[in-house]
């Protein structure tokens, strides 16, 4: 099993979940930026401690190289037809590309970056309805349902009906 | 790698036996939270992340908090 | 607005390389979700909730319906991110993926 770099919009919402310890189901561990948990609330902090602490997840300190690649990439996605990617997500690209981890977000910037880049096209971005495919396989309606409940996410019918749910 | 085990296993009883859980229970998150952490597994680096203050301030709540750092 | 091919350039600046086709297709996604997103956060929202708010965390919450931006609104906000997403869901503001 991998390891996965989480930005804080994927983990602010993943945190919320009734059953967010099955992410362990998919990924051996979760990396975290400090420059992700900086922005991080006590809510956030409470609810992440628990995973630290038994190192299921880690912190990654702020490492110069991936500062400069990620600044490479902040400034071409300004380009006015992409989303814009924002730091935090331009750092977890950086290192998901140098060690080889997914990368865990629900912003749409690093996916379609990810998508469009040649050297970034082995990166693989997860988001939140990615994330409850690979757990739930046939059983995704369900905790889609349940995911919406309790993270007030919404998920685009057009995503859904490639998962097979017609909402 | 036993030695080191047995180490942490009594640093976590020290540690758990000298808190003072009043003080401890009396504080607001993520505070409350980053110090049940130090308890556990020792680590002020780690804990003083989760609280959000910087680690001299945060030793100071350990301290206060009756936690030994054990070496 | 510029061109696939004026992007691509943009990218070489920068020492990437593009995937033209891929870019295409990720343009015509992102509008087509974009347009229903907008649609659902303006149906969804508690517009009560979010003018009883004070500024700026009422600007931050005007920002999120408008853009479905979480971190720019947080930005606005000044809060921590977590929290601004307390108030997203109090103001019924879905976030659409």
């Amino acid at each position: 099993m991998s390891t996965a770099v989480a930005d804080t919009c994927f983990l602010v919402h993943w945190l919320r979940f009734r059953e967010r310890e099955r992410i362990f189901e998919v990924f051996e561990s979760i990396a975290v930026p400090v420059i992700v948990l900086d922005e991080m609330g006590a809510r956030g902090r409470v609810m992440l401690a628990p995973w630290l602490a038994s190192r299921r997840a880690f912190l990654i300190p702020r490492i110069n190289d991936h500062e400069v690649e990620a600044l490479r990439l902040v400034e071409f996605s300004r380009s006015q037809r992409l989303p814009t990617l924002d730091p935090p997500e331009a750092y977890c690209l950086a290192v998901a590309k140098r060690r080889g981890y997914a990368v865990l977000t629900d912003n749409k910037a690093p996916k379609y970056l990810a998508q469009i880049l040649k050297d970034y096209s082995t990166v693989k971005v997860l988001d939140s309805l990615d994330i409850l495919s690979l757990i739930y396989g046939d059983d995704l309606a369900e905790a889609v349902k349940a995911y919406k409940e309790d993270t007030g996410l919404v998920f685009s019918k057009t995503r859904l009906k490639t998962y097979g749910i017609n909402s | 790698m036993e030695k080191f085990k047995e180490f942490e296993r009594e640093a976590r009883e020290l540690r758990e036996k000298s808190a003072d859980w009043e003080f401890i229970e009396k504080q607001p998150e993520p505070i409350k939270t980053a110090l049940k952490v130090l308890v556990e597994n020792g680590d002020l680096w780690l804990a003083a992340k989760i609280s959000g203050l910087p680690v001299d301030e945060f030793d100071e709540i350990r301290i206060k908090a009756k936690i030994p750092v054990v070496v | 607005m510029e061109s696939t091919a004026e992007t691509a350039e943009l990218a070489k600046q920068f020492g990437f390389t593009i995937n033209k086709r891929a870019l295409a297709k990720a343009l015509k996604e992102l509008e087509e979700l974009e347009h229903e997103a907008r649609e659902i956060r303006a149906k969804s929202t508690d517009w009560e909730y979010i003018e009883k708010q004070p500024d700026p965390l009422r600007a931050a919450l005007r920002l999120l319906v408008e853009t479905g931006d979480l971190r720019l609104a947080t930005h606005i906000a000044g809060i921590p991110l977590d929290e601004l997403d307390e108030h997203r869901i109090k103001a019924k503001i879905p976030l659409v993926l």
